[in-house]
């Protein structure tokens, strides 16, 4: 396939995350651990995308008939192959892009190795390690090297999905409100531009033809002067109508009403998630290999400055004439490039770094919306339950009683060695307590945890593919999500309940 | 999950770009039909469903008339436009079966559950349409790149590679008014005549393209409808009073530069990166190239029809909307940025696909275990979506009841049986006001408005309806004194059988609802181009075909379980 082929074939996924996602894709490294059917599903969703190369890692383990049960990449003739072997032949003709490697050592060969786990750009853990301290020694060496570690499983009809990150920073959230019009706060050149059209003397033609963004400006002026406040949309319509209207059809004071709602967006305010980075920027000094940090510090510059981010240069669609049109995007792209310019000349003065224009483009064009994730390694947090329970909010509460029950069949792994079925209904029950004992959580036994251990058990510990299949969808996008650093991953904790068809998030 | 026996429909074949969320699908697979491929990988996985494939259109009566869906349990839709799954949605009106409706787009995607009249219908909510674009916009007085993608994808390329008309259209009287409207008129008729000579040319040149080609043919398109269209538009002065004016294209300064490609055979070469704005000469290159290529495949192609991933048409429509966008001032794009206009192309990736795949499968499970009871499956099901919104992945919702002013299905509806070759209207008529104790008479039209009989037009009654249907068309019955409801009638045709009519309870009469408000914009995906096949667009699912569970688990939550029949449309 030459390159045109390769960009067809993505076609429908570069438009969601752009040809430098996709190249972050293909130069991925994946390693799974456990190839169960959780693990195949997710797989298949990495491997038709074309992440670069996966290595399973399954403890040379042979296919049994409960993995032909449930897993749709594993059929009858392979019984005699390692359940990893036959997984990966079987995803590779999915994708010849895709390099598929089979780990032939042990984990626990592996763990000793830290620098083995360095060319990952992430780890996933399906179902359990062996033991307790598998599960620490893997998350100490990947903590260590910011490496993404998620953790995924599923019981019968209950998923669950953890993500442990250290830290992840994203500039391109994908935020759908990039959009910056500045109605409030037009800069010098705007605000010039808007008094060179006077409304009063267009002719029909003309008049219909000014983007609402310049009409919306012009009305919130002569409003905010005669009352001295920032004016309501209602207010605005209400002038539209009376004030401008002349035969009734103009579209553009159609899309000027519609969007009157953009008079109370305020230009200076920032979101809380930005004001915490600059917060955290404050004592930050990043690592060496990324301007990430140095850029923000630069950015809080600016907006200490000005009082305003650096203008996103994002202009939606307006009904207009192209000659309005193409004035109005160059006054926006315009703002736009002395704005970047200004941040590349603070972070260089101040800074001393480089950084490169594409890079620096991004970050100028999506400040508004960055997120930075810090995770934690802990698996529980006992303020958890009782901010639940104080919340009364039952579907919550339901929900995190299937992670508390995951958590609780994870010690019953680890100390029995097996999953547990219907006779061990009170061994679960008692794990479930010494448990929430250790994280001090428990008052009393959370409403509702009954059943859902009573409900692990009664799995038996199987797989049903369709909860497989949509939880390895989740568990693949937020890979996706991780390998590309685009859109906002998971922060950092969910589970799924395959009875009521219902997911909760929360953060750990 | 061990359903006993799968249907799996889908009318189209498999491309590259399908192969990013398809697991089911090979590179070697590439166009062979998606339903054949999806199951005989399916029945490789060592299947104990029973799996059929239909290749072929949902929408064909006669490949899958009425009684092909009367015998499933449930029809899953992942239909990728809003017309088949509106069809879809009444039909299942009409028999009642069950029907998961799912689609996805980028990182969204929904599930609906919907049970006949017992929750919401898929047409229950007003679904938007695409914008709509002015026709003169299009021809003479583009301001946006979709104008000009439009203009090429839906004008340009059909006249010169499509069908097209052969018949050169006779220009109008000579009447010498200047109106603009008419002025606009005679010249889009004189532009289409020479489009179809130009047409002529091409096929022409189609046929004589062989060992010692002459391209001169490509420069006369060019010249035609970057410049002298362009000339021809300014001299309508009207249209630029209050408008900037186009500059035709100087085709003259490139000319040369194309016929060295031309001759040295280089012009086959020519490959622009799809993610860069071109160049007008790079513009121009690309047009030349794929209109040679174009030309040559129209020999044993005879007509070509636009296809967002046939790389020449692409070539093509990319290439000339760019060169018009160029003449009236207006951004150029890339060719990417092009496919995604014309294509109305909705981004799609196996992670979400995957999901959605899961959760309309799960649903169905709410309908077997009930023992098909839709009343109890309703009230348990719900309708889940994901949001983009990090905090919340996956939202549910309770089934909403019906709306009472859907045109769909708030109206009664069942199936008349009956051998429309031998009963007389008359007879029809007579049959309906006994079974459902009109007061005096109705009237009987087609679903196309068309009246057959009222009681001041009784023209038709001694004819057999074969004269005004075929075989499940849709019969509307209304009460002429306005006591009852109108019904739906759709016609089974049964020859040799006597009529049998539902059992309805019809509801008293309601005032028919004026046309029903613009769906307000919101946050539904509108595809962005406004022609006849603009619909909205959702890429095509995964097919929720579910690997049987060999052990028979007793504490498994779904044991083996006896289920019968359901149909995957794709």
């Amino acid at each position: 396939m030459d390159d045109k082929d390769v960009g067809n074939k993505y076609d429908r996924q570069v438009r969601l995350w752009s040809p430098s996602g996709q190249k972050c894709l293909s130069n991925s490294s994946i390693c799974l651990i456990n190839a169960n059917t959780t693990a195949s599903e997710t797989l298949k969703n990495l491997v038709l995308p074309g992440v670069g190369r996966i290595t399973i890692i399954d403890n040379s383990r042979k296919v049994t008939p409960n993995d032909l049960a449930s897993s749709f990449f594993l059929s009858d003739s392979s019984s005699d192959h390692t359940r990893a072997g036959r997984l990966a032949n079987t995803l590779s003709a999915l994708n010849p892009d895709v390099e598929i490697l089979v780990e032939q050592r042990s984990l626990s060969q592996l763990l000793f190795i830290p620098s083995y786990w360095s060319e990952f750009s992430c780890v996933i853990v399906s179902q359990f390690l062996e033991n307790a301290d598998h599960e620490r020694l893997l998350s100490d060496i990947l903590w260590r090297i910011n490496v993404c570690l998620i953790e995924v499983n599923s019981i019968g009809f209950y998923a669950t999905l953890r993500i442990k990150y250290r830290e992840q920073e994203i500039v391109e959230t994908h935020d759908n409100n990039t959009e910056d019009l500045r109605l409030d706060f037009p800069w010098p050149e705007l605000q010039g531009h808007i008094d060179s059209i006077n409304l009063d003397e267009l002719d029909d033609q003309s008049f219909s033809n000014v983007p609402y963004s310049i009409i919306l400006t012009k009305v919130y002026q002569r409003l905010h002067k005669r009352t001295g406040k920032r004016p309501t949309p209602s207010a605005v319509r209400k002038f539209i109508q009376s004030e401008l209207r002349r035969n009734g059809e103009e579209t553009n004071l159609d899309e000027a009403s519609n969007r009157a709602i953009l008079v109370l967006k305020d230009s200076r305010e920032i979101p809380e998630s930005l004001t915490r980075i600059f917060e955290e920027g404050e004592n930050n000094d990043g690592s060496a290999d990324s301007p990430f940090w140095p850029l923000v510090k630069a950015l809080y510059f600016f907006y200490h400055k000005h009082g305003l981010l650096p203008l996103s240069g994002v202009l939606p669609d307006m009904e207009s004439d192209t000659e309005q049109y193409i004035a109005l995007t160059k006054l926006y792209r315009d703002k736009f490039e002395a704005d970047k310019k200004e941040i590349k000349e603070i972070f260089e003065d101040q800074y001393g770094g480089t950084v490169s224009d594409s890079y620096l483009t991004t970050f100028v064009k999506n400040c508004k919306f960055m997120r930075v994730h810090r995770g934690s390694r802990e698996s529980f947090k006992a303020s958890l339950l009782t901010e639940e329970s104080e919340n009364e909010d039952p579907q919550r509460l339901s929900n995190l009683n299937i992670y508390v029950g995951f958590l609780a069949l994870k010690s019953f792994y680890y100390e029995y060695h097996r999953l547990p079925s219907v006779s061990d209904c009170s061994e679960l029950r008692a794990t479930a307590i010494s448990l929430l004992c250790h994280y001090q959580s428990v008052r009393n036994f959370p409403d509702g945890l009954e059943k859902v251990l009573d409900e692990i058990c009664r799995a038996r510990g199987s797989e049903l593919h369709n909860i497989c299949a949509l939880i390895g969808g989740i568990a693949g996008q937020e890979v996706i999500k991780v390998i590309t650093n685009q859109y906002v991953t998971l922060d950092n904790c969910m589970s799924f309940d395959g009875i009521k068809a219902q997911g909760g998030t929360w953060r750990i | 999950m061990n359903y006993g026996e799968i249907h799996v429909l889908d009318l189209d074949t498999i491309d590259l770009s399908n192969l990013n969320r398809q697991f089911l699908f090979r590179q070697k697979d590439i166009k062979a039909s998606k339903a054949l491929t999806a199951v005989k990988a399916v029945q490789h996985m060592n299947h104990a469903s029973k799996l059929v494939a239909h290749h072929g259109n949902i929408m064909d009566t006669k490949q899958f008339p009425l009684s092909f869906f009367q015998g499933f349990d449930m029809i899953f839709n992942a239909l990728d436009n809003l017309e088949a799954r509106m069809y879809v949605n009444k039909v299942c009106l009409f028999t009642k079966v069950p029907l998961m409706e799912s689609g996805t787009t980028g990182l969204q995607g929904q599930v609906q559950p919907i049970y006949p009249y017992l929750t919401e219908c898929f047409a229950c909510v007003p679904k938007s349409t695409p914008k709509a674009f002015p026709v003169c916009t299009i021809r003479s007085t583009p301001s946006k790149p979709v104008h000009c993608v439009t203009w090429a994808k839906n004008f340009l390329f059909p006249q010169l590679f499509g069908p097209g008309s052969s018949d050169l259209i006779p220009t109008k009287g000579q009447n010498e008014d200047d109106d603009e409207d008419d002025d606009e008129t005679k010249n889009s008729l004189q532009e289409a005549n020479e489009l179809i000579e130009l047409k002529f040319s091409i096929v022409r040149a189609a046929e004589d393209l062989g060992d010692s080609p002459d391209y001169s043919f490509v420069d006369s398109i060019i010249t035609k409808i970057f410049t002298e269209d362009i000339l021809r538009l300014l001299r309508m002065e009207n249209l630029w009073t209050s408008r900037s004016k186009p500059t035709p294209l100087n085709y003259s300064e490139y000319s040369l530069v194309i016929k060295n490609l031309e001759d040295s055979g280089l012009i086959e070469d020519v490959k622009l990166s799809d993610q860069k704005i071109g160049s007008i000469l790079e513009n121009l290159q690309t047009f030349v190239k794929s209109t040679i290529r174009l030309t040559k495949r129209l020999r044993l192609e005879k007509e070509i029809y636009f296809d967002k991933d046939d790389q020449d048409a692409l070539e093509f429509v990319s290439s000339s909307s760019n060169l018009r966008s160029y003449i009236f001032d207006i951004p150029l794009k890339t060719e990417f940025e092009v496919k995604q206009i014309a294509g109305n192309i909705i981004p799609a990736v196996a992670t979400t696909n995957a999901i959605m795949a899961g959760f309309s499968a799960l649903s169905s499970i709410h309908y077997f275990i009930s023992g098909k009871n839709s009343h109890v499956a309703a009230e348990a099901s719900r309708m889940v979506y994901d949001s983009s919104v990090p905090e919340r992945f996956v939202n549910t919702s309770k089934l909403a009841e019906p709306n009472k002013n859907c045109k769909q299905c708030s109206i009664v509806r069942g199936i008349a049986n009956l051998d429309i070759g031998t009963l007389t209207l008359s007879k029809f008529r007579q049959q309906l006001i006994e079974k459902y104790h009109y007061e005096d008479d109705v009237a009987i039209a087609t679903s196309d408005s068309r009246l057959l009989y009222d009681f001041d037009f009784e023209d038709n009654l001694e004819r057999p309806l074969k004269d005004f249907i075929r075989d499940g068309d849709v019969l509307l019955v209304s009460d002429s004194e306005e006591i009852l409801d109108h019904i739906e009638l759709l016609i089974s045709d049964h020859e040799g059988e006597e009529i049998r009519l539902p059992d309805l309870t019809i509801p008293p009469f309601r005032e028919q609802q004026e046309e029903e408000e613009e769906g307000e914009e919101d946050d539904e995906i509108v595809a962005e181009l406004g022609n006849s096949d603009g619909i909205v667009i959702l890429d095509e699912e995964e097919n929720p075909l579910k690997r049987s569970n060999e052990e028979t688990d007793e504490s498994s939550p779904i044991k083996k379980r006896k289920i019968d029949n359901l149909v995957v449309l794709d």
